[in-house]
């Protein structure tokens, strides 16, 4: 074998190994994984041919042990949250203009506390809340979305006989609306390359039941993503590198009707990503997600970082010309 | 091909492992989650108030300044909580406690666990001496009735603070005694005790201590949590003086007290209590009512400025807000606190539905 050929091969290793590895880890052991209940920063798959099924399942992990307030650090290393979720996402296109994406997740959320002499661990798990999202595509470079998140997964998780909070349990409890739109368009000098924007607005509702017969709402959200990938030939092998940017805006949570303290922010992440293009019906990838900017409400743990590895599979019920 | 079957295999195999689930404290090092333990309250009015235990960190080593060491931007009308053992008097602002809740320190000979609730606008000094130990507290993470419920970290038992009681664990049922506490004005410490110790920010932890955390909770009808009770005969943020006596609790709004009626003589279950209340300082303290020569005290308001002087009585003996008698030839006497604190109206209703109200 060629020189090239051999660090196309042990790059392709390395990359099969840290993508299993991070699977059992995570899956098996529970101690990472996949973010924050990672609802609508998931969502919206790449537009297909009529009849093509894809196939997204994903494994994410968000870290918050970050203390802040309001911009400034407090604390790093004695409260830490995770949520890790399993999350299969699946797009099916009616036709070359509609299309329905959605996901079905299973949420794992930690607590943890460290003093000098303990530490304390905390966690539940469970389905997570499910996604639907009819799409159209309105142009050939845009679509936009409809959709609703149905409070399918558990809200009223206890710890030793005790209903926990809102944010520790795998589902809201309530349904949600979400409003998307997606821009993608490939650069005329180099169309390998191409850029991509996301806008996800998701009006929250109640749930009317959270700690038996109290109101509980997370507060709207508000996302904008902005990215670009390429595609790069390594030997004979296609890698797709990619770089986004992901601002998020969380309105306050309202309990009964008011306003709950230590709730929403402002963010601002970073999130280098590569994928594997094994054939033009799988590929797999990996991404981590870091925040540049950061701005809560009060006193909060904040992301410090997020990781994010799956699988993509797309089938075709018709033949296509697939375009990677 | 060859990666790529390892992979799919690898893919499925880790997909179909069999997660046992957890739910619960697992790998809790510290205990005290009450899991199969016995609860002297309803343990499904107890809840996880979202942050853990000790996500709330409380305060062992607190460092104390005079006033003028203290940071300059206490609000005049911010709260602190003043505690006297013999000569000594300390102070422990809201603003360091909104974010700690338990300070365990020693004031005097005693060794005092002051714990503060934000929710329910509690302060209660609590002896740290329980059945021979010295116990140092912490922040459980639960909440009953929306209430601090503290841990003690040597037996890991639980406590209600509004109920001063054991209430999960080897020390179930205890009850703990408690120290007075009075919480008045920054303005009004200032001007009481000019020279006395203020506990610092230098608390061991980065807080944004002044900034409050809890937006318009103070004066808003919300609560955080749900209550067992509720009711609207006062707004339910109103700062009351609940005294407690057997299964009788009353209490005494602010309002009960004007210039001219700074003290008031009632009777709470068959026992004689006098309440002393200054709109102006922000506090109300009370105390079974004492004979001295045969006689009932009553008092006339005389708040001297310094020292806590508040009130003379019938035969000029001059007492201060915790009850002693500083001067006159009765010095030294000492008047007995009732069982009473301060708090939140809403909370003492949620612990108790037929909490009266003075005057109504």
């Amino acid at each position: 074998m060629d020189q090239p050929g051999s660090v196309v091969t042990a790059l392709m290793r390395y990359f099969l190994f840290f993508f299993v590895f991070v699977l059992i880890h995570y899956l098996c052991y529970g101690q990472c994984c996949s973010g924050g209940v990672p609802m609508s920063g998931n969502l919206g798959m790449p537009s297909a041919e009529m009849g093509t099924f894809q196939f997204n399942i994903n494994y994410d992990l968000n870290n918050l042990e970050t203390l802040k307030e309001d911009r400034n650090i407090l604390e790093t290393a004695n409260r830490q949250r995770r949520t890790h979720s399993t999350l299969v996402e699946y797009s099916y296109s009616f036709s070359g203009k509609w299309s329905i994406d959605g996901f079905l997740s299973y949420v794992r959320q930690e607590r943890t506390i460290r003093t000098l002499n303990e530490t304390n661990h905390t966690s539940t798990e469970g389905i997570g809340d499910g996604v639907v999202l009819v799409k159209y595509r309105a142009l050939r470079f845009m679509s936009v979305g409809l959709g609703v998140k149905a409070p399918i997964g558990s809200s009223n998780q206890t710890n030793a006989g005790r209903i926990l909070t809102a944010d520790l349990q795998p589902g809201s409890g309530a349904w949600d609306q979400i409003v998307w739109l997606g821009l993608s368009e490939t650069f005329k000098f180099r169309p390998s390359m191409s850029w991509y924007s996301n806008a996800i607005m998701r009006l929250t509702g109640e749930n009317s039941k959270y700690l038996t017969n109290s109101i509980y709402e997370f507060g709207n959200e508000f996302q904008l993503i902005f990215g670009a990938s390429d595609q790069l030939l390594i030997g004979n092998q296609i890698f797709s590198p990619l770089l986004q940017v992901r601002l998020r805006k969380a309105n306050r949570d309202h309990f009964n009707g008011f306003e709950t303290p230590s709730s929403g922010g402002e963010f601002a992440f970073i999130n280098p990503g590569l994928s594997w293009l094994i054939t033009p019906q799988i590929s797999i990838q990996m991404n981590g997600e870091f925040p540049i900017y950061t701005r809560v409400n009060e006193v909060q743990l904040s992301p410090s970082y997020r990781l994010n590895t799956g699988i993509f599979l797309k089938f075709a019920r018709t033949k296509t010309i697939d375009t990677i | 091909m060859r990666m790529l079957y390892y992979l799919i295999i690898a893919f499925f195999l880790v997909s179909c492992q069999d997660d046992e689930p957890t739910f619960g404290n697992n790998g809790n090092s510290g205990g005290n989650s009450g899991a199969g333990q016995a609860w002297s309250i309803p343990i499904g009015e107890i809840l996880d108030g979202g942050v853990g235990k000790d996500g709330i960190p409380s305060i062992d080593d607190p460092q104390f300044s005079t006033i003028a060491g203290v940071v300059s931007d206490m609000e005049e009308d911010d709260l602190v909580i003043v505690v006297k053992q013999g000569a000594d008097i300390k102070a422990y602002p809201h603003n360091i406690l909104d974010y700690h809740e338990i300070v365990n320190d020693e004031v005097g000979e005693i060794n005092v666990a002051i714990t503060y609730c934000p929710l329910t606008g509690t302060a209660i000094g609590w002896d740290r001496e329980i059945n021979g130990f010295t116990a140092t507290f912490g922040v459980s993470g639960f909440l009953y009735n929306s209430n601090l419920i503290p841990y003690d970290r040597l037996t890991q038992s639980n406590y209600s603070q509004m109920l001063n009681q054991g209430v999960n664990g080897p020390k179930i049922n205890v009850d703990i005694k408690t120290h007075q506490v009075v919480e008045m004005s920054w303005r009004a410490f200032k001007e009481i005790f000019p020279r006395e110790k203020v506990m610092t920010r230098e608390t061991g932890f980065s807080r944004p201590y002044g900034d409050y955390p809890y937006l318009s909770y103070k004066t808003d009808a919300s609560t955080l949590f749900p209550i067992a009770n509720q009711d609207d005969r006062i707004f339910s943020k109103d700062r009351v003086h609940g005294i407690q006596v057997g299964d009788i609790t009353r209490v005494y709004e602010f309002d009960s007290f004007s210039e001219g009626e700074e003290v008031l003589y009632d009777e709470v279950n068959g026992k004689n209590i006098t309440v002393f209340g200054d709109v102006e300082a922000a506090y109300i303290v009370s105390f079974e009512q004492m004979e001295l020569n045969g006689e009932p005290l009553t008092f006339e308001w005389n708040p001297a400025g310094e020292n806590g002087v508040i009130a003379n009585d019938q035969f000029e003996n001059q007492w201060n807000m915790f009850g002693e008698a500083v001067s006159g030839r009765n010095a030294g006497e000492k008047m007995i606190p009732t069982n009473s604190y301060m708090g939140y109206y809403f909370a003492w209703v949620a612990f108790d539905p037929n909490v009266e109200i003075y005057g109504r």
